[in-house]
């Protein structure tokens, strides 16, 4: 899923400062799972930024709603019936349902309430870490299923740099060492020679590097 | 029969049909009856004072607060009330003279007075002339006790005492008196007659 | 007068039960076998129920209100369909047999029709004097209520201090006084008979050296409890009785009528005085001030029971109460004022040390009352030499004649956990006369049906009670009710005196229906105990029972600001404010039903597995006894005999065969338990079976754990080291089995407390005192010339085990104590060991060559094994690793889990016959619960709501149930059967979609609003 943590309630009340009628949106998908946008994250910031702006003596009037997702058309556009009463629209759902709304509503501004971090996995119930950084072209078959560039520092391809020791990487021993990970994979898959095969450098315009990408089912598409 | 005799039935697991009682209390019932006619007369002009020992296997080991009340009737029947005093603490909260369980035939008198000492400061507060011992042990206790606390007291047994105000204690009963009573009420039988 | 119809049908008798004294014990008796589907004839004596805990302020070892804790069993005792209570009533013959018995019950002139009196007190108020019941302290007047909000709620009238009767005809409103009432008698046929006939209290009047009689500042227990509580003469004050001044320093004097064998006192312990000393102190400073001093002079300090030792310490360290150990002999008033003054002989030094003090309290003892052993012996029960009902260790509270028990006090002196498992014990044994009950008690066609509030505005009832002083005594609740009446929406708003009595309860029913109410707002005591209460009133009213608030103004409010009336008051109507705007959005919600499985599951097979295995299969019930090890047995297997000389390995040895060979008795040894679900009457248990440890699911409707302890054997004096050293346990079986060698030993050392009232086992392993009693005694029967010492810290010989510690004295055993700070010392020579000790009266060390040295170790618990076990079952423990029960005092059986029973040495250390006791109990209690066909599955579960789920998986791993599951659809399921109601998913889901019934969203949200919301003026 995409991660995402919820922005500095600071940052958050000075987007929402000049507006009195601010519509708060939530999604019921990924941010949901990761406890930063959901319903239940909505009502605790509609309360929390109420609550701010009443110590100053101002009050606010906060719509709160949670899409079901925020990144297809059908599902913003039951944002219509609610947007004439609102001056701005802040959104809790990951980069593509921020823009998706401001999209929509030409005329009104709207804030980001998270900041996405990552495609990820749960480690467990309140870990998520960084799994996939989509780059278009994926080699996981080569490393035994483990991803040397979302979890390589350095994006290495073939093997650890000489800063791998015991298994972490030398940025913080809290990070593994993904090509140990690899390495460990496939001895228990029986399949090291796979170590020996060269991968040749990357082509970085899938994952990017060509430009904002796009993907067109010409079978689906109309 | 005495409480000598009573612990023996005990001890020994002799079956009895005896109540045992204790002679205070017929005494205090004959004077209340009139068949005992005691008479406090005699201390009229006198005052001396008295006080009373509370022996503890009659009093706080067997009968209580009843017998102690007895006992006091007829002390003050026979000194007068106005020549009572109590010792405190008295009746079931007396303290013990000292002198009992083999203590007198100890021959550790040091001890037995050390132990002793209470009383004789008991008797001493009182400021009592006489103090009456209902119980041969606490009798030649506390009459050894006055003879170290320079003879504050003398020591008398009931008995003497119910004779004396009854008027007929005898010239040779009277070896307890103190000076101030050798005299008084002699009974010889002779001139009763 | 209610008139009783003969029992003219026959087959009535055979489920019918006589309960003989409506105190703790009988009630509780006669509360279990009604809920099991008997029927109930309780008898008191007294003109109201309650017995001797009605009389007392406050319980140990919570300091709960006595009152309080036992009124709701008073008045549902009475309330309960299948008891028949009869008030002023005495057993004076019994014929017949067990299965059979004819009784003939005399009910002594009331001269007040129950019917009519309306309690309205005018009587009382117009006759000289009418002062509550407290003995000693007050006479009563010609007409008495025992204790307020008495049960019957009805007035007597004491016809011989009554002048002119027709004064009193003349002044009842309601027409009640009946003057020519001669009382009836009657013949009813039962099949069984329980004698809770409780304890009467030693009369120190004849002790003349303490004043009693003369003295009024020297009071026995009871009247010192008398005075500190609320409903007594001085009305919660602590006063002198003298002259009315605040005591400073107050003291106690200990084993008053016990432990004697002079003047009327009994030889034996009377058990529990040592704690209610200890919690009459406490209660003291708690309540009356820090700075009252308070003195216990005692001899041994016998704080045996679960958790009690670490009651003592907290007496002693945190609230700075005196011991003292000596017995003074002379309490005396100083002439000429109040003081009185004791004397005493403190045991470091040799010196008489005089104190004085304000109060003496005398913590006099229990004994059989004349009328009581009268009865006893009339109905033909074998009494022991002191009165009491003679009872075996194998069958603790079954008398000499087959068919009638007896619990309680009666069996011997005990605290009130113990008589409420006897009481319990009772209840099973006597159901044991009687085939099954024939139908199932309260069905739901008893009530009305219920009534349709959709779409209805809200009309709510607010009923405040007041608790007699309890919440009376800080808030004035007619002015809280007259608050609560001017809230939006409330009908009807009224105080209703002691809310959960008979009485009010039906003028609430009767406000429902008449005022045509659709939610109901209770202001009064907690929800954890009243809750079913109102929720069944509700339910007779023709109201779902989901459509009530409680808001707890006892514990919240009257409880803890005491000192602070006003803000009490406030605090009070915010609470009743919130409950109101609360209960607008509770929505009736349906208790579905299914089958209920009455089979039992037993987890372990010692002497209280078994016995309560037995108990429930001879009364029809399938059980299937689970042991971890390869024989049935547990602990006893170690022990040879009892104290009393009872034979253990032989009756053990019966249990086992009876157990093995019982049709309804599935034993299931080298088991391990593994996992746990469900609930009461739908539970199933996972085990794993032998060393191949196959897996097999047992599908039951209750469990008892009677998974006992563990032996100690700590590193200490040599234990395991020295082949003279030894346990109480291993001794017991020596002695027993090796007579030759006992005869060839001359000193024999035994050291109590070891490993025990420690910092690493802190409490007291109770039975310990009675063992090393118990070896002393046999080892002089085989060899009358052996030298014992024994060195303790307290022997804690209770109840008739004290005749055998005389005994052991008698026969020339060395008692030498010893301070927790200079313990025995032990070193080794050669084949025998030397212990070291000081005697404290000849302060000096002496030291004994020993043959043998026995350890009184007693038990400790292996926390990891019940860790594990209270994982699976999900159940607390106490610090020392026992499991819990729901309440110290009042449920020591239950365990906070539905469904779920402790028995034995699980709960705490105890004896053979104690946890026999309880096995027995813990039966009557799983009968309780499975009487009924089916079982009604609670409405407060968890619904989720798929169109919001997000499927994110929290609630599947938080609940601690594993209830939830995503299901086909895609979206979280929970089975309303198997949801226990702890609201952790709704609150942990991120999506919103889960909501709590009862405790739903919008419903807390109204409470806040409630609270928060500003009348703006």
């Amino acid at each position: 899923m995409i991660t995402a943590e919820r922005k500095p309630l600071e940052e958050l009340i000075e987007y929402v400062r000049p507006y009195d009628r601010i519509l708060l949106v939530g999604c019921n998908e990924c941010v949901t799972v990761c406890a930063a946008g959901g319903r239940k994250e909505v009502g605790l910031l509609a309360s929390a930024l109420k609550m701010a702006f009443a110590k100053e003596g101002k009050t606010i009037d906060i719509k709160e709603l949670t899409l079901e997702r925020q990144c297809d058309p059908e599902y913003i556009e039951e944002l219509v019936p609610h947007i004439e009463d609102v001056d701005a629209v802040m959104s809790m759902a990951c980069g593509c349902g921020v823009q998706e709304i401001a999209k929509r509503f030409k005329n009104i501004p709207v804030f980001p309430a998270v900041n996405t971090k990552f495609m990820g996995a749960s480690e467990q119930q309140g870990i998520w870490a960084e799994r996939c950084q989509g780059c278009g072209d994926c080699l996981l078959g080569l490393t035994g299923g483990i991803c040397p560039i979302a979890r390589c520092s350095k994006h290495l391809m073939n093997g650890p740099c000489g800063g791998s020791t015991n298994g972490k990487c030398e940025i913080s021993p809290d990070v593994d060492c993904v090509w140990q990970l690899i390495w460990d994979r496939l001895k228990a898959l029986g399949m090291e020679d796979r170590y020996e095969e060269i991968i040749p450098a990357k082509d970085w315009r899938t994952a990017g590097g060509g430009g904002p990408r796009k993907i067109i089912r010409e079978d689906l598409a109309e | 029969m005495t409480f000598s005799v009573l612990a023996g039935l005990k001890k020994f697991n002799i079956d009895h049909k005896c109540e045992v009682k204790s002679i205070y209390e017929y005494y205090a019932k004959w004077i209340r009856e009139g068949k005992l006619k005691v008479n406090s007369d005699w201390n009229k002009d006198l005052k001396l004072k008295f006080t009373v020992q509370d022996p503890c296997q009659i009093i706080r080991k067997s009968y209580g607060d009843p017998i102690a009340e007895d006992l006091r009737f007829v002390v003050k029947s026979i000194v007068g009330e106005e020549n009572f005093i109590d010792m405190t603490p008295n009746r079931s909260n007396n303290f013990c003279c000292g002198g009992g369980g083999g203590f007198l035939q100890s021959g550790y008198v040091d001890a037995r007075r050390a132990y002793g000492k209470i009383k004789a400061d008991q008797i001493l507060a009182t400021g009592a002339d006489y103090c009456i011992a209902a119980c041969h042990n606490c009798h030649a206790q506390i009459h050894d006790l006055a003879e170290v606390n320079d003879h504050a007291w003398q020591t008398v047994h009931l008995w003497t005492m119910i004779c004396l105000s009854l008027g007929i204690l005898g010239p040779n009963e009277r070896e307890y008196l103190g000076d101030d009573l050798k005299e008084v009420n002699v009974f010889h039988p002779e001139t009763a007659l | 007068m209610k008139t009783v119809m003969n029992s003219h049908n026959e087959s009535q008798s055979n489920n019918k039960v006589l309960v003989i004294g409506g105190g703790l014990g009988g009630i509780r008796t006669a509360l279990d076998l009604a809920e099991a589907g008997r029927n109930v004839v309780l008898v008191e004596k007294d003109f109201s129920i309650g017995g001797l805990m009605t009389q007392l302020d406050r319980t140990f070892p919570t300091n709960n209100c006595d009152l309080c804790t036992i009124s709701p069993y008073l008045s549902e005792s009475v309330r309960q369909l299948p008891i028949e209570f009869l008030s002023m009533t005495r057993v004076t013959e019994v014929e017949g047999e067990a299965g059979d018995f004819t009784v003939t019950l005399n009910t002594a002139p009331r001269y007040i029709d129950l019917d009519k009196c309306t309690a309205c007190g005018d009587c009382y108020n117009k006759f000289p004097e009418c002062v509550r019941f407290t003995p000693g302290l007050d006479h009563r007047a010609p007409t008495c209520m025992r204790y307020p909000h008495a049960t019957p709620q009805a007035f007597s009238v004491d016809m011989a201090k009554c002048n002119d009767i027709q004064q009193v005809v003349d002044i009842c409103p309601a027409g009640a006084i009946v003057p020519d009432d001669k009382g009836t008698t009657q013949q009813i046929s039962c099949g069984a008979i329980v004698l809770a006939t409780g304890a009467g209290i030693f009369d120190p009047s004849g002790l003349d050296n303490f004043g009693y009689k003369n003295q009024p500042d020297v009071v026995t227990s009871l009247e010192y409890e008398r005075i500190l509580s609320a409903s007594g003469p001085t009305h919660g004050y602590l006063l002198r009785p003298s002259d009315n001044e605040k005591p400073k320093k107050i003291a106690w004097i200990q084993c008053i009528g016990s432990r004697g064998m002079q003047k009327g006192a009994s030889s034996y312990c009377s058990s529990a005085c040592c704690m209610f000393a200890l919690k009459e102190a406490i209660v003291t400073k708690e309540r009356f001030g820090e700075d009252i001093e308070t003195t216990i002079f005692f001899m041994d300090m016998r704080t045996f029971g679960k958790d009690y030792e670490c009651y003592l310490e907290r007496a002693k360290n945190e609230f700075g109460i005196r011991l003292v150990r000596c017995r003074p002999h002379s309490v005396i008033q100083r002439p000429g004022s109040n003081v009185l003054s004791i004397s005493f002989a403190p045991f470091d030094r040799s010196e008489l040390v005089t104190e004085e003090f304000d109060i003496v309290v005398l913590s006099t003892g229990f004994k059989v009352a004349e009328d009581v052993k009268k009865l006893a012996q009339d109905m033909g029960i074998e009494l022991n030499e002191h009165n009491f009902a003679k009872t075996s260790n194998f069958q603790p509270v079954s008398t000499s004649r087959p068919g009638i028990y007896v619990c309680g006090m009666f069996e011997s002196p005990k605290d009130i956990p113990e008589t409420l498992i006897q009481g319990s014990a009772a209840a099973c044994m006597a159901s044991s006369n009687m085939p099954a009950p024939e139908k199932a008690p309260a069905s739901e066609e008893d009530f009305p049906p219920e009534k349709d509030v959709t779409g209805q505005p809200p009309r709510i009832g607010v009923f405040i009670c007041d608790c007699g002083n309890n919440i009376g005594g800080v808030i004035d609740v007619e002015e809280l009710a007259e608050y609560a009446g001017n809230l939006s929406d409330v009908a009807v708003s009224k105080s209703v005196g002691q809310g959960c009595t008979q009485e009010s309860m039906k003028e609430i029913q009767d406000l429902i229906v008449s005022e045509d109410l659709n939610r109901v707002v209770i202001g009064g005591t907690s929800p954890r105990t009243e809750e079913l209460k109102f929720q069944d009133l509700l339910r007779r009213a023709g109201l779902n029972p989901y459509l009530l608030e409680i808001a707890n103004i006892r514990d919240q409010v009257a409880w803890v600001h005491g000192d602070n009336p006003e803000n009490a008051l406030k605090k009070a109507k915010s609470l009743i404010q919130m409950a109101v705007c609360a209960v607008k959005k509770n929505r009736p919600l349906i208790e579905q039903t299914l089958p209920m499985n009455k089979d039992v599951l037993v987890v372990g097979g010692g002497v209280s597995g078994m016995s309560s295995a037995l108990a429930l299969a001879d009364q029809g019930f399938k059980v299937f006894l689970v042991e971890k090890e390869d024989k049935l047995g547990g602990f006893a297997k170690n022990l040879r005999k009892t104290l009393e000389g009872e034979d253990v390995a032989g009756a053990l040895g019966e249990m086992i065969e009876k157990t093995q060979t019982h049709e309804n008795i599935e034993v299931i040894t080298g088991a391990n338990l593994v996992d746990h679900t469900g609930k009461t009457g739908m539970f199933r248990t996972g085990i794993q079976i032998g060393p191949e440890k196959s897996y097999r699911q047992i599908d039951h409707g209750a469990t008892i754990l009677a998974t006992g302890t563990q032996p100690n054997r700590p590193a200490e004096y040599l234990l395991d080291q020295h082949e003279a050293v030894m346990t109480q346990a291993d001794a017991g079986i020596f002695i027993e089995d090796s007579p030759e060698k006992v005869k060839a030993l001359e000193n024999i050392v035994m050291i109590q407390c070891v490993g025990s009232r420690c910092p690493d086992n802190p409490n007291c392993s109770r039975i310990c005192c009675q063992a090393a009693v118990k070896n002393a005694l046999h080892i002089l029967d085989i060899n009358p010339d052996a030298q014992i010492f024994v060195l303790y810290r307290d022997m804690r010989t209770y109840g008739f085990q004290e005749d055998y510690y005389r005994k052991a004295r008698e026969k020339g055993v060395i008692f030498i104590r010893y301070e927790v700070d200079a313990p025995p010392n032990v070193e080794a020579s050669g084949d025998k060991v030397n212990v070291t000790f000081v005697d404290p009266i000849l302060n000096r060390p002496l030291m004994v060559t020993a043959d043998k040295l026995l350890l009184s170790t007693g038990f400790k618990v292996d926390q990891k094994a019940t860790e594990r076990l209270a994982r699976i079952f999900k159940l607390p423990r106490t610090h020392d690793g026992y499991f819990l029960e729901e309440h110290v005092k009042l449920r020591p059986i239950d365990l906070p889990v539905p469904g779920c029973f402790v028995a034995g040495t699980a709960h705490s250390p105890r004896l053979i016959r104690e946890s026999i006791a309880q096995a027995q109990a813990a039966a009557s209690r799983v009968q309780t619960i499975l009487a009924k066909d089916v079982i009604h599955l609670s409405p407060v579960v968890a619904q989720v709501d798929g169109d919001k789920c997000a499927a994110c998986l929290v609630c599947v791993r938080a609940c601690p149930f594993n209830v939830p599951y995503i299901n086909a659809d895609g979206y979280s399921e929970i089975d309303p059967a198997k949801c226990h109601g702890c609201g952790i998913c709704a609150a942990e889901c991120p999506a919103k979609a889960i909501q709590l019934m009862k405790f739903e969203d919008d419903q807390i949200m109204a409470k806040l609003e409630g609270l928060f919301e500003r009348k703006v003026a």
